[in-house]
């Protein structure tokens, strides 16, 4: 009797998550089309995107490199949460956690104060953002790997090394102008219509190829969740995984922040409202978070346009707003 | 029974020169055994359960598994011999009871991205055995503390294990699932099943176990029977309390009752 009921209940869990992938598909696209259209009808975008582009040379020049951003920093995030969340046994790590998002900034406000886009011109911010994050990666990585990638340390590590790049950020901007200052500022709460447009063909593989891989992980995160012992017990060996999970993801975020600068919430709320509608089994989970970082943050960027419109928000205040309260209510709910 | 030899621990070490968990220990382990160790709190009990696991590497000796050396293995085969629970289990995340079972099969289904319907069914299998098919669909974290640990030991199965090793399984269980978690045990023993386990209840070794690994300070203290190694003269010296041995009178096996202070002033 109950192995048909097993199987009953396994059909019913399999049609709920591909039930939710498809409203999460669904959102994404109509997300997607109001980020093009941007009042405008569809059938104009459409006509400007694949027909004419003389029609709107807007749209393709200005909102699709924007939306396709949007896209791949948002999804990013998204997976790179599940993945830190799973590796620190926390469900409230984020991709910044680990102090990438400090290093970043210092790598940016250096760039800034020694006037560096004077040689790499728009180079100068995402160069320099990503290697700042990548800075901060290697010294975690150092510290914590005769720990064996201890979670509480990685995650103490990383407050600290943060502290430290924030007030090496802080002596730059008590030296710098104000404008340069106001440049920084604004890279730091997150920016999608920074980026130059030549830039995202190299951008695109580079977000996508450690995505896929991470996306095949998914049964080892789920092991990892448990602890570096019992992940040990179970075939899985920790520090080789760890090692793995911790370079692609630590990538992926160097690059989001190179590309828009410091988006914060979209790598905590999403797994965590995904991982309560679809559970916590990461292989499911970690594709459901790409669509729904990314439906998240295209949203955002459409509200940061429209809702104080002429003006534009930063995108990450929108997102620290909506992550903000999203979160205050899920766990007020809990409690 | 055929007493195939399993494990081999010579002259092993371990901790350093002048803080040592683990002195010296040589030790036969045989096939089908069904084995308590025992012992004082920081004897080294939950070392050696991890040296046997292969978790930890003694800094001295030799632990030879099935004829080679532990360390020669990769962590997947020997998780496909060996399963091991550790004492406590955080789980962050509400998996549900089959998704946690299913981890099990990993080190059988790594070929594959996916577990396969093989994997499926084994995991069926495994919840009939444990008898915990009313808990499908369940999430982990709402389980109380006896449906847990049948989970967690489900788990362990759903390796398909040669050797389970367990530490404390029944320590912070009420006696109604102290019994049916042993009995469990005793019935994959009778299966063929090499089972070692570290045990706090000395009554409990006393009545499951075939042999007791008595561990003092990091050596062996005895190694043998029950009614060998639970003398009230060894438990007196290793745990320096006053006890009463008895004899069960269904099982025949020793029955240890703790004998406080002042009782013991009365009768001088």
């Amino acid at each position: 009797m109950s192995s048909e009921a097993n199987k009953a209940h396994k059909e019913r869990l399999k049609k709920n998550s591909i039930l939710v992938l498809t409203i999460l598909l669904v959102l994404l696209i109509i997300s997607i089309l109001f980020s093009l259209s941007y009042g405008k009808s569809i059938t104009h975008v459409m006509k400007s995107l694949f027909v004419d582009s003389g029609i709107d040379p807007v749209v393709r020049k200005v909102r699709l490199p924007r939306t396709l951003m949007a896209f791949f920093v948002g999804g990013s995030l998204g997976i790179c949460g599940v993945v830190l969340q799973s590796i620190l046994r926390n469900p409230l790590a984020e991709p910044y956690t680990l102090g990438l998002s400090g290093g970043a900034t210092f790598g940016v406000a250096l760039s800034a104060t020694i006037g560096l886009e004077r040689y790499l011109s728009l180079y100068a911010n995402p160069l320099m953002g990503f290697m700042g994050a990548m800075a901060s990666v290697m010294i975690i990585y150092l510290l914590t790997r005769k720990k064996f990638f201890h979670p509480n340390s990685m995650i103490l590590f990383g407050i600290v090394v943060s502290l430290v790049f924030s007030s090496f950020v802080f002596f730059l901007f008590s030296i710098l102008d104000p404008d340069k200052m106001q440049i920084t500022l604004m890279w730091l709460m997150g920016d999608l219509s920074s980026l130059d447009i030549k830039l995202i063909p190299a951008y695109i593989p580079m977000f996508l190829i450690p995505a896929i891989i991470m996306l095949f992980f998914g049964r080892e995160l789920d092991i990892l969740s448990l602890g570096s012992e019992k992940a040990q017990y179970l075939g899985v060996n920790p520090p080789r995984m760890y090692r793995i999970l911790f370079l692609l993801s630590s990538i992926v975020t160097g690059l989001c922040v190179s590309a828009s600068g410091i988006i914060g919430f979209v790598g905590l709320i999403v797994p965590h409202i995904l991982r309560n509608i679809i559970g916590a089994g990461h292989s499911s989970l970690l594709f459901a978070s790409y669509l729904g970082g990314a439906f998240f943050l295209i949203a955002s960027d459409v509200i940061s346009r429209y809702i104080l419109y002429p003006v534009e928000l930063p995108v990450g205040v929108v997102t620290a707003m909506l992550g903000g309260f999203t979160l205050l209510i899920v766990i007020v709910r809990r409690t | 029974m055929s007493k195939e030899i399993l494990y081999s621990l010579r002259n092993v070490s371990f901790g350093y020169t002048d803080d040592e968990v683990l002195r010296e220990i040589d030790l036969d382990i045989y096939k089908g055994e069904l084995i308590g160790i025992i012992g004082p709190n920081g004897a080294g009990k939950t070392t050696l359960l991890r040296i046997l696991s292969g978790y930890l590497i003694p800094q001295r000796g030799q632990v030879i598994f099935t004829g080679r050396n532990i360390r020669e293995y990769d962590t997947r085969s020997l998780a496909r011999y060996i399963a091991t629970l550790p004492q406590s289990l955080e789980i962050p995340f509400s998996y549900t009871v089959e998704e946690f079972i299913t981890m099990g099969r990993y080190p059988h289904a790594i070929k594959d991205f996916h577990y396969g319907e093989s994997d499926r069914e084994f995991v069926g299998d495994v919840m009939r055995l444990m008898n915990i098919e009313s808990l499908y669909g369940r999430k982990v974290d709402t389980l109380s503390g006896g449906e847990r640990q049948k989970v967690f030991l489900a788990q362990s199965l759903a390796q398909d294990p040669k050797v389970l090793l367990l530490d404390e399984p029944v320590s912070h269980l009420d006696i109604k699932y102290q019994m049916i978690t042993l009995e469990v045990l005793q019935s994959l023993h009778a299966e063929g099943l090499t089972i070692i386990m570290v045990l706090h209840d000395l009554n409990l070794a006393s009545e499951f176990c075939s042999r007791i690994i008595f561990l003092s300070r990091g050596h062996i203290h005895t190694d043998g029977t029950p009614s060998v190694t639970l003398t009230y003269k060894n438990i007196e010296e290793v745990y320096n309390t006053v006890v009463l041995v008895r004899e069960n009178p269904l099982s025949g096996k020793p029955f240890i009752i703790p004998i406080s202070k002042k009782y013991l002033k009365k009768s001088q």
